[in-house]
């Protein structure tokens, strides 16, 4: 018997290293016992492709918060992505999270709220809402995988996209290729004149509204009233071509829903009518995603001084 | 505890060396503290009342034995041991249904009864454990087998815990002798056991999780489909079970082999089968098997006046049971009345069929059979799926609306997932075809090159370790 387990220890020998190269490297620092990768490394490397970027943000950042909490956060999709924490912190004077993610949806805001509810006391809530995801059909949840992580910390060494991490720090540590690590849409170069119209089919076409997610903000507006969390709504400004293929597509009526619904759960900012901003297509990377060196002006719509005393409880 | 908890992975292994380690006659021990430390750790109430279970027909069998010199006093205990045993299984999973049915009867005459839904929780595997019972009991009446006077070897017989929760329902004539043995640490024996367990495994968490993801997905919003996805749903739906379900029984058989217990096997390709007949002697043989020996057989000899139709009406009866075993839901009612019919169907136009099928090239006739028998299973999994009747109307009549094969939605599921399954699928599909053809492919990776068998085995190893699916909970530990 002992030759046979003997044998069952060899066999399973690469698992077994592979578990402990997780510990090692811990690609998102879920156990934070080992520091031997530095932050920034594996902060480029879960950010190496468009398939890694969103689910490797998302756990990334959840197990940031969780260890951290900030009662200020920021949930909303890649548009407001690139906003650090620090510039976050800055406008609400006082720590802040950026829960906001490529990939991410209103079930994903939505499911994010809770959990970030949940973990501490919140003061002051962004949500940014966006037309073009607010369907019934854009319900993939890339927090569910991340969620599972978190619960059962077994998963961690169970899956083949955290393997694929550790190895992706092991490799760019040991190399420092930097083309590994600038495969993902933020290094692609704008074409708004170009085949990106085409894109704009791929967005609104099919949509069905969205009755289920409109219920759970509503959830989110009451529960936020009656635990006095600050709760803003904001509506980023999407490049003039996108209304312009909203009212050549007779899709007006769907966006003036949307708005309503928006206006209805809160306090609403809205940056999409017609500002100056929206017009120029230097500001754009493409139709929805202003280029990433401008993406604290959109902090800036939302924390303008008019605004800011009305909807926001500043830290002391 | 799931087979899949790392939990059972320690608790499997400790049990196992145990198991090995200590002497022959302590080996019925282990198991029996194994099978009530795994049913404990699922509920402590359940562990208790299958105790009970246990006590009550064993006390029974023995009591059959005693009165073996009165046949009268024979039958009524064994009667009344069945009766316990059947009125148990009703009053756990079926009260609520025939309490809501009656009361929506009456609702029709717009009279409400007063009538509220009890509140119990279904201990799990009664099914299974029930119909061994009932076995067992018309075994040692009809005298097949001695009633068993050990009370820790019937205990094993029906808590051993790798089929506890989804079967194989074993008979007791084959079951309690091999547990009244003791066995010696073997290691070819070890091995078998293991690959099927890998096998098992990749089954249920490389294919039948993944498929999951789609077949819940689908009849969790069901109206927002039609068409296509519809289709590939209808398709996927058995292939998903079948996946599902029989990667359990290898587990469990794999289980069973490491400690020297052969446990019955309950599926044999059930997709290559020529009529639903045959399909149902190779699927869930062993709860078809019970049904044939305790149901059908039993009540084709009580009606054998009817002369012809007493088969017919057995059939029926039979199915309907099957059916109804699975659960309380006029859907599942449906499904088994739906197998009976066929399966009379294929007995009353046999001899038409078999004159229809000369006039064409035989693989024509059997590819068309396999195809048809696998068609019919689908649309009955379509009431096996659906919790309503408005479902499956819905769900046939929207796979004809809505066509088109290049612009559907099946985000469900992800594109990598996709294309694992299809390939896991067409594996799973190899290896069955090879053994449909008397080639035993688990014999022959044994002559295979060492370096080409283990990168067999590592992969089944990488995909079930890094590919699994969500790890959803068995579909047959419902029942």
């Amino acid at each position: 018997m002992k030759l046979t387990f003997k044998r069952l220890f060899l066999f399973f020998s690469p698992f077994i290293l592979i578990t402990f190269l997780i510990v090692l490297v811990d690609p998102y620092n879920l156990f934070d016992i080992s520091h031997l990768f530095k932050d920034e490394t594996k902060i480029m490397c879960l950010n190496r492709t468009d398939a890694t970027s969103p689910r490797g943000n998302l756990l990334w950042r959840t197990i940031n918060f969780q260890r951290n909490p900030t009662p200020n956060i920021l949930l909303g999709t890649s548009r407001m992505g690139e906003i650090s924490d620090q510039s976050l912190g800055k406008y609400f004077g006082g720590k802040a999270t950026n829960l906001a993610f490529g990939g991410s949806n209103y079930k994903v805001i939505i499911d994010l709220f809770w959990m970030a509810a949940n973990t501490t006391k919140l003061e002051n809530v962004i949500i940014q809402a966006e037309f073009n995801t607010y369907n019934a059909l854009a319900n993939s949840n890339l927090y569910e995988p991340a969620k599972k992580i978190i619960d059962k910390p077994l998963k961690y060494f169970l899956n083949a996209d955290i393997v694929g991490d550790t190895f992706a720090v092991l490799y760019y540590s040991i190399t420092k290729n930097q083309q590994f690590v600038r495969r993902s849409y933020k290094y692609k170069v704008g074409n708004l004149n170009g085949t990106d119209k085409y894109l704009l089919n791929g967005f609104f076409q099919g949509t069905i509204y969205p009755e289920e997610y409109h219920k759970e903000l509503v959830k989110i507006s009451e529960f936020c009233r009656k635990e006095n969390i600050n709760l803003i709504f904001f509506i980023a400004p999407d490049y003039v071509e996108v209304p312009n293929y909203l009212k050549n597509n007779n899709m007006e009526k769907d966006y003036d829903r949307f708005r309503s619904d928006i206006f209805g759960l809160g306090n609403t900012i809205d940056q999409n009518h017609g500002i100056p901003f929206s017009f120029n297509k230097e500001n754009y990377l493409d139709f929805f995603h202003v280029k990433f060196e401008l993406t604290d002006t959109l902090l800036a719509m939302i924390f303008k001084s008019d605004q800011i005393d009305r909807y926001f409880k500043k830290q002391k | 505890m799931s087979f899949f908890d790392p939990e059972f992975l320690v608790f499997y292994l400790i049990c196992l060396v145990l198991y090995y380690k200590v002497r022959d006659k302590d080996q019925k021990f282990v198991i029996f503290a194994a099978s009530s430390l795994f049913i404990g750790f699922i509920s402590v109430p359940f562990l208790l009342y299958t105790y009970l279970f246990i006590l009550v027909n064993y006390i029974f069998g023995l009591q059959i034995k005693n009165f073996s010199k009165n046949p009268k006093a024979q039958k009524i205990i064994c009667n009344s041991g069945i009766l316990l045993n059947i009125g148990s299984l009703f009053v756990f999973k079926y009260l609520n249904f025939v309490l809501s049915s009656v009361s929506q009867l009456f609702n029709l005459f717009n009279y409400s009864l007063p009538i509220s839904a009890v509140n119990i929780i279904v201990p799990v595997g009664i099914s299974y454990y029930t119909l061994q019972g009932i076995s067992y009991l018309l075994q040692v009446y009809r005298g097949h087998e001695p009633a068993e006077k050990n009370i820790i070897v019937f205990a094993n017989f029906i808590l051993f815990f790798p089929k506890f929760l989804s079967g194989p329902i074993e008979l007791s004539k084959t079951f309690i002798p091999q547990l009244k043995k003791s066995f010696a640490f073997d290691y070819p024996l070890l091995r078998e056991g293991f690959k099927l367990i890998l096998w098992g495994a990749f089954k249920k968490i490389v294919i039948a999780d993944r498929l999951a993801i789609i077949i819940n997905g689908v009849y969790s919003d069901l109206h927002s489909f039609s068409g296509i996805p519809l289709w590939i749903t209808f398709v996927l739906q058995p292939l998903h079970l079948y996946c599902d379900f029989s990667g359990y029984t290898d587990i469990a058989i794999g289980i069973g082999k490491t400690f020297g217990l052969n446990l019955t096997n309950n599926f044999k390709r059930p997709f290559f089968s020529t009529s639903v007949t045959m399909f149902w002697q190779r699927m869930h043989i062993s709860l078809t098997f019970w049904c044939n020996e305790y149901i059908f057989k039993r009540l084709s000899f009580k009606l054998r006046k009817w002369g012809y139709w007493a088969p017919v009406f057995s059939v029926l009866i039979t199915f309907l049971i099957l059916g109804l075993w699975h659960g309380p839901r006029w859907t599942f009612i449906i499904v088994g009345l739906l197998q009976g019919i066929a399966i009379n169907y294929e007995y009353f136009t046999k001899k038409y069929r078999f004159a229809i099928g000369k006039k064409f090239p035989p693989r024509l006739v059997l590819y068309s059979s396999y195809l048809l028998t696998y068609l019919f299973y689908c649309f009955t999994m379509t009431f096996y799926n659906s919790l309503k009747l408005g479902d499956v109307r819905y769900f046939i009549s929207n796979m004809f609306t809505n066509i088109d094969f290049f612009n559907f939605n099946m985000s469900i599921i992800s594109r990598s997932d996709k294309i694992i399954a299809f390939f896991s699928l067409l594996l799973v599909f190899i290896v069955e075809f090879r053994q449909e053809n008397g080639k035993d492919v688990f014999q022959e990776i044994g002559f295979w090159p060492a370096w080409i068998r283990k990168v067999c085995y590592y992969s089944l190893c990488i995909l079930i370790i890094y590919f699994g699916s969500s790890m959803n909970e068995f579909v047959y530990m419902k029942f």
